[in-house]
């Protein structure tokens, strides 16, 4: 995992290690400001955005690289 | 005899740290789903583990998803020898460790001479330490591994792991240390102490048993020992012991901000009222290289094991050699590596404090012990 600044690679990390390392970053984050998350195809798709709704994080958008991972943007929901 | 216990064998184990403790007894209460769950409270049970993660890897300033949590440092230093020498045996079969290892390390090289390596045993000086000179001299082009621990559980000297790191580093060698005793005690960085496999244990910092970590280098790849579930990005499965581990990731932060200088008076004012008070006594070890928290000295003439006995009589706890060969007949191999013969290691002591030990304690342990000494040494004229 590369943590800068609001930016979080979870590229390679498997379910759930990765949902919860994007919630511990979360939890360091001020109320509304953004975090990117790139994240892998497949699985961690379905459950990192779902884990991170249900501990009351906003989704704001999720893009499909040319490589084939997700760059996801998350507001915190403090 | 006084009721209040002292426990100076915290090279044993430590204290579980109340805080520690109590976290613990919050983890089972809220983090009991399996880790590897997807759903809620699995994923509670998750935060507890990255948490502990984040907590060590921040203290050894190394890439958190480099950091896979073990039993122990056993298996710590089990899978980083024994996975790293089969993973890469085609790169060679030549292994280089010092003579003064815990037997979780020399066991697995042993393992490995008997299923086709080669290993050379660096031996210490008086002191205990191992000279990178000699690492120097013993490396060969086949050479696939290097392994120092970073201090002795014996007597407490400390190698020096950065420029023995550099040294496997310049020469394209993997280089692993075991840090089961320093984590915690003295500062470390993975990259400025030029550290491929870092082995770490809880117990010895007032955490839990049953929890420990090894620090592989990105660039690493390793057989794993155990095979299952695929936890640990596959490098180690099994289910997590996840509030062995939440409290392990305590210990390790608050062991990082504990200072040390108070343990290092402790040790000083042990070494000197002991060496005031009791004659024909010598240090095993480093006056200036050793951990701040150990002391290990010879006592001529007493037997060792009947001082513990008698100390614990009286409340006292300290070891008689380490804790893991005080059931053992055999004599420390590692006072014998340092050129010491089988009496000296059977009238030998060590001590080990914490940061939660107290300079009473430390003047009650010196009285009791010079008036243990005194008798012994009285009976044993008595009886010639």
């Amino acid at each position: 995992m590369q943590a800068h600044e609001n930016n979080l690679d979870l590229r390679g990390i498997p379910c759930p290690q990765n949902a919860a390392q994007a919630i511990l970053h979360l939890s360091t984050m001020l109320f509304e400001d953004e975090l990117v998350v790139l994240l892998d195809d497949g699985e961690p798709m379905i459950n990192v955005p779902e884990s991170l709704t249900l501990e009351g994080h906003k989704i704001l958008s999720q893009e499909k690289s040319q490589d084939g991972s997700w760059l996801l943007r998350v507001q915190c929901g403090g | 005899m006084n009721s209040s216990k002292i426990y100076f064998d915290n090279a044993a184990t430590t204290h579980v740290h109340p805080q520690v403790r109590a976290l613990m007894m919050d983890v089972l209460s809220d983090g009991s789903a399996n880790p590897s769950s997807t759903h809620s409270a699995g994923m509670r049970a998750r935060l507890y583990v990255e948490k502990a993660r984040q907590q060590i890897a921040k203290s050894l300033n190394a890439q958190t998803s480099r950091l896979f949590f073990t039993s122990g440092g056993t298996e710590s230093n089990n899978l980083a020898i024994i996975g790293y020498c089969l993973h890469n045996r085609a790169r060679g079969t030549h292994l280089i460790t010092s003579q003064i290892e815990h037997p979780s390390v020399l066991e697995p090289f042993r393992w490995l001479e008997r299923n086709g390596f080669s290993v050379t045993y660096l031996a210490p000086n008086k002191e205990g330490v191992i000279a990178p000179a000699d690492l120097q001299h013993a490396l060969q082009k086949d050479t696939l591994l290097v392994s120092i621990m970073h201090a002795n559980n014996e007597v407490g000297s400390l190698q020096d792991i950065r420029a023995l790191g550099k040294i496997c580093r310049d020469h394209h060698v993997v280089f692993h240390s075991d840090a089961t005793q320093t984590f915690g005690k003295v500062p470390m960085s993975v990259i400025d102490d030029n550290v491929d496999l870092l082995t770490l244990s809880s117990h010895k910092v007032h955490g839990p048993k049953g929890a420990g970590a090894l620090y592989i280098k990105d660039s690493l790849s390793l057989q794993p020992v155990l095979f299952g579930g695929g936890q640990e990005n596959g490098q180690r499965s099994g289910t997590h012991n996840v509030e062995a581990i939440a409290g392990f990731g305590l210990a390790a932060e608050m062991a990082h901000t504990t200072p040390r200088e108070s343990i290092r008076n402790l040790r000083q004012r042990l070494r000197n009222a002991l060496f005031d008070r009791i004659q024909s006594i010598a240090l095993n070890g480093s006056e200036t290289e050793c951990l701040d928290n150990i002391l290990n000295v010879f006592i001529d003439g007493v037997e060792a094991i009947k001082v513990l006995h008698a100390l614990d009589k009286k409340g006292i706890q300290i070891s008689a050699g380490s804790a893991c060969s005080a059931g053992k007949k055999t004599a420390s191999h590692v006072l014998k590596a340092m050129g010491f013969d089988d009496k000296r290691a059977s009238e030998t002591l060590r001590f080990s404090l914490s940061a939660y030990n107290t300079a009473d304690e430390v003047d009650r342990v010196a009285n009791e012990l010079s008036l243990i000494v005194d008798q012994l040494r009285g009976l044993q004229h008595a009886s010639t």
